[in-house]
């Protein structure tokens, strides 16, 4: 691994990372070859609270493993991730995820999907609960669609129900995997900039996976850039820019223009390797 | 006549493709209507007002409705569909009430899917009819025989549906109930069952028409009573007619009990209902 850094490098000495990744491997048997095949290897990142962390990498660069550990879903092979110190050993209510296919539940309405998580984590005493669930769907502009059900909604209205669910829960960290991925252009422009807006407002420590540039640069304050084959990361980058970051405006400013030639430098050779070696 | 040829599945761009699938659900009822009533002219004329055919092996709609009425009203046919239906729900009964733990079991315990699976796969792929001389030698020839097979037919589809349902569950699904902190129990009430539930209806409606088709096939031989009894009576006796009549009543009974699971599914899972088609 390589960690170039590239100006500013923001060096400023902080308290204790809420999350720290430690030499982290994980590998699955293949149990058609009997072979092992390494998602991810050697992986080490620090995570401070209320940071806004982007992991870019093409398809298939063990990103969503990566995110997978943090959220408890899968055990690390080697290594380990500590979050505010303690080891990861399964999914916490401290950790949401958004999933890029929403993974909704078909049978429930908006307002019951929302619920979701407070209902498993058994936070259904009391009547406050109503309040928050209805909070969070007019937070992501939802009024209006409680009784619908996720298959009489678009994409993107139903990335905001998994977005109102993970933020009802109340975690500490943010686990989005590729959320915009499956959302069309004109609603994805409109949604990023929606959720840089709501993280801003409740300060949030996030891990943003994309494998879009512009959607890396316009959210991280680090973009983490991963590269395949096996899956690690190939450099960690600041990006300096200030906030609010308003779409129209940035796309002229030097420092978004550099930061994108550079990822797509680093992306393109990266694709082109993992074309080679398929 | 190539782009004949060319034209897949509905790929009609307009036209008569075009005008279906704009139809509200009464006029799809009415075309619906229109095609059963263009046949049953046609076939009246065939048969009834030219005579082209034998009225005696294919009897008109006007003879079979008139059979429909000496049926009624000798008292035949509701004593005979008592006889079935009771069968019918009986047999239908055993089989939800053994497949759907059954399949539940074989869907989320894979030893279980493992040991019961090739058993089920071997008896749900074995004709009924097979069945239905050991269903007399084991059962006598009351109305034992006919809830036997009415349940091993309606059986394997629910129980193998389910298991595939549950095992079929969303990964993504399960994800999400696993980093929202669902334990086991939750998992499996709150993502498993009710993802399964599609399947289970798909299931029962396999079920109604085997269970049907069962029954009739139980009743055909050695039975004094039920459809089937009634079926082969009259038409070993030439009275076609009531045979016909007869048969049109099963049919009613197998589409309408399809239609009553769809309406119970409407009700129970209004989540699953379909884009218009």
């Amino acid at each position: 691994m390589t960690t170039t850094t590239i100006e500013p490098a923001g060096g400023e000495a902080s308290a204790a990372p809420l999350i720290s990744v430690r030499d982290l491997t994980v590998s699955y048997d293949v149990a058609r070859t009997g072979s092992k095949l390494i998602a991810i290897e050697g992986v080490d990142l620090d995570v401070r609270e209320g940071e806004f962390v982007t992991v870019l990498g093409p398809s298939g660069c063990g990103k969503t493993t990566f995110m997978n550990v943090i959220a408890g879903l899968v055990k690390p092979t080697a290594g380990q991730v500590l979050v505010a110190g303690e080891p990861v050993t399964g999914p916490g209510p401290d950790r949401a995820v958004v999933f890029q296919d929403y993974a909704l539940l078909p049978w429930r309405t908006v307002f019951d999907n929302v619920k979701f998580g407070l209902e498993m984590q058994k936070s259904l005493r009391g009547g406050g609960w109503r309040d928050r669930v209805q909070e969070a769907i007019e937070l992501v502009g939802l009024s209006g669609f409680e009784h619908s059900y996720p298959r009489e909604l678009s994409g993107g209205m139903q990335q905001r129900v998994g977005l109102a669910r993970a933020i009802v829960a109340q975690p500490r960290i943010l686990l989005m995997d590729e959320p915009l991925g499956a959302v069309d252009a004109l609603t994805r422009e409109v949604m990023r900039a929606e959720i840089e807006k709501l993280i801003a407002a409740t300060g949030k420590t996030v891990l943003f996976i994309t494998h879009s540039i512009e959607e890396a640069i316009l959210l991280g304050d680090r973009i983490v850039v991963f590269k395949s084959h096996p899956g690690a990361i190939k450099e960690v980058i600041e990006t300096g820019l200030d906030r609010p970051r308003s779409e129209r405006s940035i796309q002229s400013d030097p420092r978004f223009l550099e930061l994108r030639d550079h990822l797509w430098d680093a992306l393109q050779g990266e694709a082109a390797a993992a074309a080679v070696s398929k | 006549m190539s782009t004949f040829l060319a034209s897949g599945p509905n790929l009609g761009r307009g036209g008569i493709a075009a005008w279906l699938a704009g139809l509200s659900g009464r006029g799809k009822a009415l075309v619906l209507a229109g095609e059963v009533v263009v046949m049953l002219v046609v076939w009246e004329l065939v048969v009834g007002v030219f005579g082209w055919i034998n009225p005696v092996f294919f009897p008109p709609p006007s003879a079979v409705a008139q059979g429909f009425v000496e049926l009624v009203q000798s008292g035949a046919l509701a004593a005979n569909l008592t006889v079935s239906i009771q069968a019918w729900l009986t047999g239908f009964a055993i089989a939800v009430v053994i497949g759907i733990p059954v399949g539940l079991l074989m869907g989320s315990v894979l030893p279980v899917d493992r040991i019961v699976g090739p058993i089920a796969w071997t008896i749900y792929a074995t004709p009924t009819i097979a069945y239905q001389p050991l269903a007399k030698a084991w059962f006598g020839f009351g109305i034992g025989p006919v809830i036997f097979l009415v349940t091993i037919s309606a059986l394997f589809p629910i129980l193998l549906n389910i298991a595939a349902g549950m095992r079929t569950t969303n990964q993504s699904i399960i994800n999400a109930g696993r980093v929202y902190g669902a334990n086991r129990l939750q998992l499996y009430r709150s993502v498993f069952l009710p993802s399964t539930v599609p399947f289970l209806f798909a299931g029962l409606r396999q079920a109604v028409v085997l269970a049907t088709i069962g029954m009739v096939v139980a009743e055909l031989a050695g039975s004094s009573s039920g459809m089937g009894a009634l079926i082969i009576r009259a038409a070993n006796t030439y009275q076609t007619d009531q045979a016909f009549a007869a048969i049109a009543v099963v049919v009613v009974w197998s589409v309408g009990m399809t239609q009553v699971v769809t309406l119970i599914e409407r009700w129970v899972a209004p989540w699953t209902r379909k884009g218009r088609r």
